[in-house]
C-alpha cells in the first residue's frame, strides 16, 4: 500500500508535463479543473508520452490504454488534470488488481 | 519515455502487451498515437505491440535527410534489432504501409504476416500523374472545406497540397475540429527531405513487390482515392487478401477501427497467450 496522496501526485504530474515536446507550451495557470486537450492543446501523442513519463516516474504500469479508449467514447473527449490524478491515485491504492507488470 | 538510438538518431517507441509480436508503422505527418486510441487497448492482451514515431515525427529526432521508404525500413530494422524482435507481424498505414512493404522486401525472413492499409506505392505514381486523377479534386475539396482555396496552377502540385494540409483542422481524434500543432510539421517540410523523399521509389520496384510471398492483408477505404493502387496490389501480390473498408476514405485506423480489428484478428494466426 502506498502513501502517495493526491496533492503530491498533482505536483508530480505538473512536473512531468514540463518535459513534453518543445512545441507544447502553456503559460496560463494550471489547476485540477484544467482540461488536457481543450485547455492545454494536448494532442493524442502527448497523452501517450505523458502516460509513459508517469509510469517511469512511479516504476509501475497503469491501465492508460483503457483510459484512452474510454475517453474516446465520451461525448466530450477530454480529461481534467484532477481526474487524471484521481485515476493514478486510485490505481496506486488498489490492492486487488493492477500489480506492476 | 522509451527511446532507441538507431542510425545516429533517437526514435521514440512504445511497447505494450504480451504475446506474439506485432509492429505498427504510422504514415507521413502522423505519429504513433494513431494506433493507441482503439487498436492497442483491444489487442494488448493477445499480442506484444510495438509502435514508434518515424524519424522527423512525433517525439523522435528530426534529421535533415533519410526519409525514403528504404531509409525508414533501415531505421525499423535497427529499432527491432535493439528491441530483440527477430520476427514480427507488420501493420502499416499510408506511408507506413509503404515502409512496411519495403521492409518485407529487404528483410523477408523477419516478417511473418503483413497488413497494408492504404499504401500509395511510389512506383505506381504513374497512376496518379494524370490531371484527371480523382485524388487531386478530393484533396482540393478537403482544403476548401477547411477554408484553404488552392490556386489553379497548384491544383496538381503535391508538395503545395501537403503544405496547405498542415493548416487543416483535425478530422479525427480528441481534437477533432481544432487546429493541429503545425510547427513540427512545417519544420519537417522546410528543414528535411521528407516531402521529396516521400515520392522516391528508392528500390521498391513493381517487380520486387510482385515477388513478396508473405500472407498479406491489403485494406483500402471504399472511398479511397488510391483505388488504382488497391487493384494493382490485389492483382499482383501473390499471397494477398484484399478488402475494401466501408465508409472510409484514407484513415482506416481512426475511421473504422472495429472493421480493421475484426479482419486483423481473422488474419493473424490464433496462438495461445503464453
Amino acid at each position: 500500500m502506498t502513501s502517495v496522496d493526491q496533492e503530491s501526485i498533482l505536483a508530480d504530474v505538473l512536473g512531468l508535463m514540463n518535459r513534453l515536446a518543445r512545441d507544447w507550451e502553456y503559460s496560463g495557470e494550471i489547476s485540477p479543473e484544467t482540461f488536457l486537450f481543450a485547455d492545454l492543446g494536448f494532442e493524442s501523442i502527448d497523452a501517450v508520452v505523458l502516460s509513459s513519463f508517469i509510469q517511469e516516474h512511479y516504476h509501475r504500469q497503469f491501465p492508460f490504454p483503457q483510459l484512452l479508449a474510454e475517453l474516446g467514447q465520451r461525448e466530450v473527449k477530454d480529461i481534467r488534470i484532477g481526474e487524471l490524478v484521481d485515476f493514478i491515485h486510485g490505481h496506486m491504492n488498489n490492492t486487488d488488481a493492477d500489480q506492476p507488470s | 519515455m522509451p527511446q532507441a538510438l538507431v542510425n545516429g538518431i533517437k526514435l521514440h517507441y512504445q511497447q505494450i502487451g504480451h504475446g506474439p509480436d506485432i509492429v505498427m508503422v504510422h504514415g507521413i505527418t502522423g505519429n504513433l498515437a494513431i494506433w493507441h486510441l482503439e487498436i492497442i487497448p483491444a489487442f494488448m492482451n493477445e499480442y506484444r505491440l510495438t509502435t514508434y514515431d518515424l524519424r522527423g515525427h512525433g517525439y523522435s529526432d528530426m534529421p535533415p535527410t533519410g526519409y525514403t521508404t528504404a531509409d525508414h525500413a533501415e531505421d525499423l530494422r535497427r529499432l527491432l534489432d535493439s528491441l530483440g524482435i527477430e520476427r514480427a507481424h507488420l501493420v502499416g498505414h499510408s506511408f507506413g504501409a509503404d515502409i512496411s512493404l519495403h521492409y518485407t522486401i529487404l528483410y523477408p525472413e523477419r516478417v511473418d504476416r503483413l497488413v497494408l492499409i492504404e499504401p500509395a506505392i511510389p512506383a505506381l505514381q504513374f497512376l496518379r500523374d494524370r490531371k484527371d486523377w480523382v485524388g487531386w479534386k478530393y484533396w482540393r475539396d478537403k482544403l476548401a472545406t477547411g477554408g484553404e482555396s488552392v490556386p489553379e496552377d497548384k491544383w496538381h502540385d503535391p508538395e503545395y497540397l501537403v503544405r496547405a494540409s498542415i493548416n487543416l483542422p483535425k478530422v479525427f481524434g480528441f481534437r477533432k475540429g481544432q487546429q493541429r500543432r503545425a510547427a513540427p510539421l512545417i519544420r519537417l517540410m522546410n528543414t528535411t527531405t521528407a516531402a521529396v523523399d516521400y515520392s522516391e521509389i528508392a528500390g521498391m520496384s513493381l517487380d520486387k513487390i510482385s515477388r513478396v510471398r508473405h500472407p498479406t492483408l491489403v485494406i483500402y477505404g471504399e472511398d479511397s482515392v488510391f483505388m488504382g493502387t488497391y487493384e494493382y496490389l490485389r492483382d499482383h501480390l501473390p499471397n494477398c487478401t484484399a478488402l475494401l473498408m466501408p465508409e472510409s476514405e484514407h484513415f482506416g485506423p481512426l475511421e473504422q477501427p472495429q472493421f480493421l480489428m475484426k479482419h486483423m484478428r481473422a488474419f493473424f494466426p490464433a496462438e495461445p497467450v503464453p
